[in-house]
C-alpha cells in the first residue's frame, strides 16, 4: 500500500507539471470570479460588482452610457443563455438570436397588432401582460429550442452549426416576409415602455434598473441550474456523449433540455427588448447578432458563468467607445475591423478565453465555510463507521 | 445452472455491421454473483457482444433478458437505469471534471430533483446531493482514491483513470457490472490491486463480465470463462478447463502444422 502511495504522487506531480502555464499564473481575481478561489473572497467580489452595479447610475449621469449598459445587460442574458448551450452542453448553435426574435416579436403582436389593431384596446391598460409576457415569451422561445432541438439531435459540430444556422435564418425571413403578421421590413412600432402598478420605465435611468432586476435573476437562476445534477449532466454530455448515455443520462432528453433553457432567456430578453426599445424590426434579429452573441461566450470564456457576463460588458462597452474616436467616426468599418482583430488577437493568445477554461463547481455547494466543515466531519463519520 | 439464477442472458444473439458479422448466433448468460470473463483474440467480438446488451447499439436478432426482462434495442441510459454498469475499453471519463463530480454523475439516474426544484433548492434537491456527494465520496474511498475527489479526471495517472471509471461504473447502483479490459496499461502492483477489487464488488453482491487479456486476471478472478473467435462461442467452462481446450488454444496460436 505504501510503495503505491508513492507512485500515485509521482504521478501527481507529473501530471501538475504538465498543466498548461496559462492556467498556472491565472490572475487570482479572474480565478476568484471564474468560481475558484475562497469562498468568502468569491462572495466579496461578487458583493463589489453587484453594489458597483447598483451604484453606477449615481456616477454616471449621462443617458447615453446609461442606455448603453442597458444593452450591455441585454448582452449579458443573452451570452449567459447560449452559454449554457455552447459552454456547458458542447452544442454549437450559431442561430441563438432566433429565440431573441421569438421574444421579441411575440410581446409586440400581440400588444399591437392583436390588441391594438384588431381589438381596437387601449394598450395603457393591459400594463400588467408586459410582465406576463416575459414568462410567456420565454416559455415560446423554450418551445422553439425544442422544436429545433429535435431534428439536431443527432448531430454534432459543423453539421449542427450549418442546421442552427439555417434556424435563425429561418425565423428572421419569416419575420420578414409575412407581413400582415409581423408587418414585414417596417417592423412593429409603439410597442409600449414598461410600466408596474402606475410606474412608468420612461427613463434611461429606471430601465437600467429594470434590466438590471432582469440580468441579476436569470444569472441567478442559470447558476442555480448549473450547479446541480442538471448541469452536471449536461457537462457530461460535452465531455463524452457515449460515457453520459451509458451512466445513465438520457442525452436526447438533457440536450433538449439545454436547448430549451438556454432560448428560454433568450425569449425573455426579446420581450424586454421589444418594450424597451418601443420598436422591432428583423434587422435587429441578424445572423451577424448570433455571431456577435457567440463572440461574447467565447471571449469571456466557454463553461463558466462569469465569463459571458465579463464578455458582453467589455465587447460591447469597447464598440460603443470607439464611436467617439473622430476617426472611426469618418470611417465607421474602422470599427469592425477592429472588434474582428481583437478575436484574433485572443484566439492566438488565449484561446480559452479572457477567464480561461476556469471552471464551476457542477454541485450544490455549502453556502458558508462552517457549514462545509461540519458536512466534511458528517461524510467522514459515515465512511468510517 | 438453470436459467431462472441467471441475471443476464442473451439467446442466438447476432450483430451484422453490414456484410461483417461481429456476433454470431451467441447464447451467453451470467449467474447473480458470478464472475464472468470474456475472452478471445481481437476483433473477435467481445466487445461488440457488450456494446449490444448495455444497448449502445441493438442487436441485428436474438433476445436479451436482464432479470427476465427483454432489454435488446433499449438505450444506454435505461439499461444503465435497470441495473447494468460498464466501464469502457479506451477509457471515457468527463475529462473536465473532477473525479467528485464524475462519480457525481454516475448517481444521476438514482436521482429525481428537476429544474424547478435545482432552481429553488426546495429540501429535497439540497437532501439529495448531499447524499450524491456523500456517497460518491465513498465510492472514491473504496476504489482507492480518497482525497483526490477535486483533482480533474484528466490528471489523473492512468491506474487512477481506470479504478475513477469503476467508481462512476458503481455509483449507478448496478447489479451487472460490465468492466472492458479493465487491467490494459496497469502494472503487475496496479493488477493484484484491481483483481483484490473486483473480488470486493462481487462479494458485494454484484455480478461481473470482464473481457480482459491479461491471462493472470482471468484465469486468477474469474469463475467461468467464455471464449469468442471471429464472433462465434467456442469455448465456455472454468479457467483449467479452457485453458486445456485445443480450440481456444488454435484461436489463439493457429493450427499446429
Amino acid at each position: 500500500m505504501r510503495v503505491r502511495k508513492n507512485i500515485d504522487d509521482e504521478n501527481l506531480q507529473n501530471a501538475n507539471e504538465t498543466l498548461p502555464p496559462l492556467r498556472v499564473k491565472l490572475n487570482p481575481i479572474a480565478a476568484v470570479m471564474a468560481g475558484s478561489g475562497p469562498a468568502w473572497m468569491q462572495q466579496a467580489l461578487m458583493g463589489g460588482l453587484l453594489l458597483i452595479a447598483v451604484a453606477l447610475p449615481f456616477v454616471i449621469q449621462s443617458d447615453r452610457w446609461l442606455t448603453l449598459l442597458t444593452i450591455v445587460l441585454i448582452y449579458v442574458v443573452l451570452a449567459s443563455g447560449l452559454n449554457i448551450v455552447v459552454g456547458f452542453t458542447g452544442l454549437l448553435d450559431l442561430g441563438y438570436v432566433a429565440f431573441y426574435a421569438i421574444g421579441g416579436y411575440y410581446t409586440a403582436i400581440i400588444f399591437i397588432q392583436v390588441l391594438k389593431k384588431k381589438f381596437g384596446l387601449d394598450i395603457d391598460q393591459y400594463w400588467w401582460l408586459m410582465w406576463v409576457n416575459l414568462l410567456v415569451g420565454g416559455l415560446l422561445a423554450a418551445a422553439a429550442g425544442v422544436i429545433l432541438g429535435y431534428p439536431t439531435l443527432r448531430l454534432r459540430g459543423d453539421y449542427l452549426a450549418i442546421m442552427t444556422l439555417g434556424f435563425g435564418e429561418i425565423v428572421r425571413i419569416v419575420a420578414n416576409n409575412w407581413v400582415g403578421l409581423t408587418r414585414g421590413p417596417s417592423g412593429i412600432s409603439a410597442i409600449p415602455k414598461p410600466v408596474l402598478f402606475g410606474f412608468h420605465f420612461r427613463t434611461p435611468f429606471s430601465l437600467y434598473y429594470l434590466g438590471l432586476g432582469l440580468a441579476l435573476l436569470s444569472l441567478f437562476v442559470i447558476s442555480r441550474i448549473v450547479r446541480s445534477r442538471i448541469g452536471r449532466a449536461w457537462t457530461a454530455i460535452r465531455e463524452n456523449e457515449v460515457a453520459a448515455e451509458a451512466m445513465g443520462i438520457h442525452t436526447s432528453r438533457y440536450k433538449l433540455l439545454s436547448y430549451a433553457t438556454g432560448a428560454f432567456f433568450a425569449g425573455v430578453m426579446g420581450v424586454f427588448f421589444g418594450h424597451y426599445l418601443n420598436f422591432i424590426s428583423p434587422s435587429n434579429f441578424k445572423l451577424m447578432e448570433s455571431f456577435v452573441i457567440l463572440s461574447l461566450v467565447v471571449l469571456g470564456g466557454m463553461g463558466n458563468i462569469a465569463g459571458p457576463v465579463l464578455g458582453a460588458v467589455i465587447w460591447i462597452s469597447l464598440q460603443e467607445w470607439l464611436k467617439d474616436f473622430s476617426f472611426v467616426q469618418n470611417h465607421p468599418e474602422v470599427r469592425g475591423i477592429a472588434m474582428g482583430l481583437v478575436l484574433v488577437l485572443l484566439m492566438v493568445f488565449r484561446p480559452q478565453g479572457l477567464l480561461g477554461s476556469r471552471r464551476v463547481a457542477l454541485e450544490m455547494r455549502p453556502q458558508t465555510a462552517k457549514e462545509s466543515q461540519q458536512e466534511r466531519e458528517q461524510v467522514s463519520d459515515v465512511r468510517h463507521e | 445452472m438453470s436459467a431462472t439464477s441467471s441475471i443476464v442472458e442473451t439467446k442466438d444473439v447476432t450483430k451484422a455491421f453490414g456484410g461483417l458479422v461481429a456476433v454470431n448466433h451467441v447464447d451467453f448468460h451470467a449467474e447473480i454473483g458470478e464472475i464472468v470473463g470474456l475472452i478471445g483474440p481481437n476483433g473477435a467480438g467481445k466487445t461488440t457482444l457488450f456494446n449490444a446488451i448495455t444497448g449502445v447499439y441493438p442487436p441485428t436478432s436474438g433476445t436479451i433478458a436482464f432479470k427476465g426482462r427483454e432489454i435488446a434495442g433499449m438505450l444506454p441510459s435505461k439499461v444503465t437505469s435497470l441495473g447494468i454498469a460498464r466501464t469502457f475499453q479506451n477509457i471515457r471519463l468527463f475529462n473536465e471534471m473532477t473525479a467528485l463530480e464524475n462519480v457525481m454523475v454516475g448517481q444521476h439516474c438514482r436521482t429525481h430533483s428537476n429544474i424547478l426544484k435545482v432552481i429553488l433548492r426546495t429540501r429535497g434537491a439540497v437532501r439529495e446531493e448531499r447524499n450524491v456527494r456523500d456517497k460518491s465520496l465513498g465510492l472514491l474511498e473504496y476504489v482507492g482514491l480518497e482525497g483526490r475527489d477535486a483533482e480533474l479526471a484528466k490528471n489523473l495517472p492512468y491506474g487512477s483513470q481506470r479504478r475513477l471509471e469503476i467508481a462512476r461504473a458503481l455509483a449507478t447502483e448496478p447489479e451487472l457490472l460490465f468492466l472492458d479490459e479493465p487491467a490494459a496499461g496497469m502494472n503487475p502492483q496496479e493488477t493484484d490491486e484491481l483483481m483484490q477489487l473486483i473480488r470486493r464488488i462481487r462479494d458485494e453482491g454484484m455480478t461481473i463480465i470482464l473481457i480482459e487479456h491479461d491471462m493472470r486476471v482471468v484465469m486468477g478472478i474469474c469463475d467461468r470463462i467464455v471464449v469468442l473467435d471471429h464472433g462465434e462461442k467456442i469455448a465456455e467452462g472454468s479457467p483449467e478447463a479452457v485453458r486445456s481446450n485445443p480450440k481456444v488454444i488454435e484461436a489463439y496460436l493457429g493450427k499446429s502444422a
